[in-house]
């Protein structure tokens, strides 16, 4: 089952073109890679946000690079800075957004040099190319259904393309009620906003996907973010319980 | 820089905290979107929002691909690897997803088998998926019980 954005297609892709070499017969891929700049596409036409601007995908812009998010800042007027994964990556980026604001510049820049060209990574574009077509359109969780957003394994692979080779039933399944990762993935919710985020819905017991992956939102969240949180609304108490006692 | 903890310079990441709070104009509200998942790891394993001035805040995007898709997928992924002679393997956090009909990771328990009795994620070489023939897969494995740490999971 092949999963991930750009980053991870060209692995994919690879190991189509090494099964072609050996000949397999045996193996397919179920492919449920997904394209990043559609779900930028529909982030953006959402009226639920106002963005100042986008941290880039460092991940993915190592193989898309960074000129695909050129419409983001001359069609759109939102600036993107290309991130790296560690915190001062992510400060540098923040502090590159905020400069750009206040020198009233709107620009794709590249705080991920390190890793990431300009132009991306041609032989992974080139080996998506060769195995892979884009989808009319595909359902994300939370977005909806958006077009040209997700890639299959193209007619010329067709051998190695599991929906092809089984009978997928492709029936849309509605998520449960309690869940609310199509908010936390717009961002219009905070993970410990959602209903059951901590109670009903934990890394263990996951209703939703956002408390699945380690990318999550909600896990990220869970593992992490509540204890600062939790610190923080302590502290307050404590201020409140002294003021009150304070007083006469 | 050359090694990781100097990413994580404590002194560095104040000074750029101090030089972001310079750059906020009074009275207005700053949004930005962290597109990737990764990034939203960070943010909350490194505590970044406590860097950054109350004004300034950080939105989470859609980029997490295994927190996108939709559960009709899952269950489209259980209808293969519950065809017989079908050994499924993918990224670790994708086994642990819920679709309307299940859990790919639980599915050991309804009959499915795996090689060497467990799950497996990575690349598949050779002749695996047929019994009897010298497959190998490549990666960790994956048990039922794992916390979520990350090291097998798909990248955004």
């Amino acid at each position: 089952m092949a999963i991930g954005f750009e980053t991870t297609a060209p692995s994919t892709a690879m190991t189509m073109l090494r099964a072609e070499a050996l000949g397999l017969t045996n193996f397919s891929v179920f492919c449920n890679h997904v394209t990043i700049i559609p779900a930028i596409k529909a982030i953006l036409d959402s009226p639920d946000l106002r963005l100042d601007g986008f941290i880039g995908p460092g991940h993915v812009s190592t193989v898309i690079g960074c000129r695909p998010y050129e419409f983001i800042a001359a069609g759109h007027g939102k600036p993107l800075v290309c991130a790296g994964f560690e915190p001062l990556d992510i400060l540098q980026s923040v502090y590159m957004l905020m400069l750009q604001l206040a020198e009233g510049r709107c620009e794709v820049e590249n705080q991920y040099s390190r890793v990431v060209p300009w132009d991306g990574n041609l032989k992974a574009l080139q080996v998506i190319n060769q195995t892979m077509a884009l989808r009319p359109y595909f359902e994300w969780r939370g977005l909806g259904f958006i077009s040209h957003s997700a890639l299959a394994v193209n007619d010329r692979y067709a051998a190695f393309d599991a929906e092809r080779i089984f009978d997928v039933p492709g029936v849309r399944v509605a998520d449960p009620k309690a869940c609310q990762c199509g908010e936390v993935l717009k961002g219009v919710l905070k993970p410990w906003e959602c209903k059951v985020f901590g109670t009903a819905c934990t890394p263990e017991t996951p209703i939703g996907t956002c408390m699945v992956s380690s990318e999550g939102a909600c896990a990220a969240y869970y593992n992490f973010g509540r204890f600062s949180r939790e610190r923080v609304k302590q502290a307050t108490r404590t201020v409140d319980i002294e003021l009150s006692s304070a007083r006469p | 820089m050359r090694f990781v903890d100097e990413f994580r310079d404590a002194d560095k990441a104040l000074a750029l905290s101090a030089q972001i709070a310079a750059l906020c104009e009074p009275g207005r509200r700053y949004k930005f979107m962290e597109v990737c998942g990764g990034h939203t790891h960070t943010i909350y394993k490194h505590g970044l929002e406590d860097y950054l001035p109350d004004t300034v805040q950080l939105v989470h995007g859609p980029g997490c691909p295994v927190c996108v898709i939709p559960m009709g997928r899952v269950d489209d992924a259980i209808a293969i690897a519950e065809e017989p002679g079908v050994i499924m393997t993918s990224f670790g956090d994708m086994m642990r997803v819920p679709g309307g009909a299940g859990v790919v990771l639980r599915l050991q328990r309804r009959g499915c088998r795996y090689p060497d009795g467990v799950l497996a994620v990575g690349r598949v070489e050779g002749g695996a998926g047929q019994p009897g023939q010298a497959g190998r897969v490549h990666g960790d494995r994956v048990r039922d019980d794992r916390p979520v740490d990350g090291d097998d999971d798909a990248a955004g």
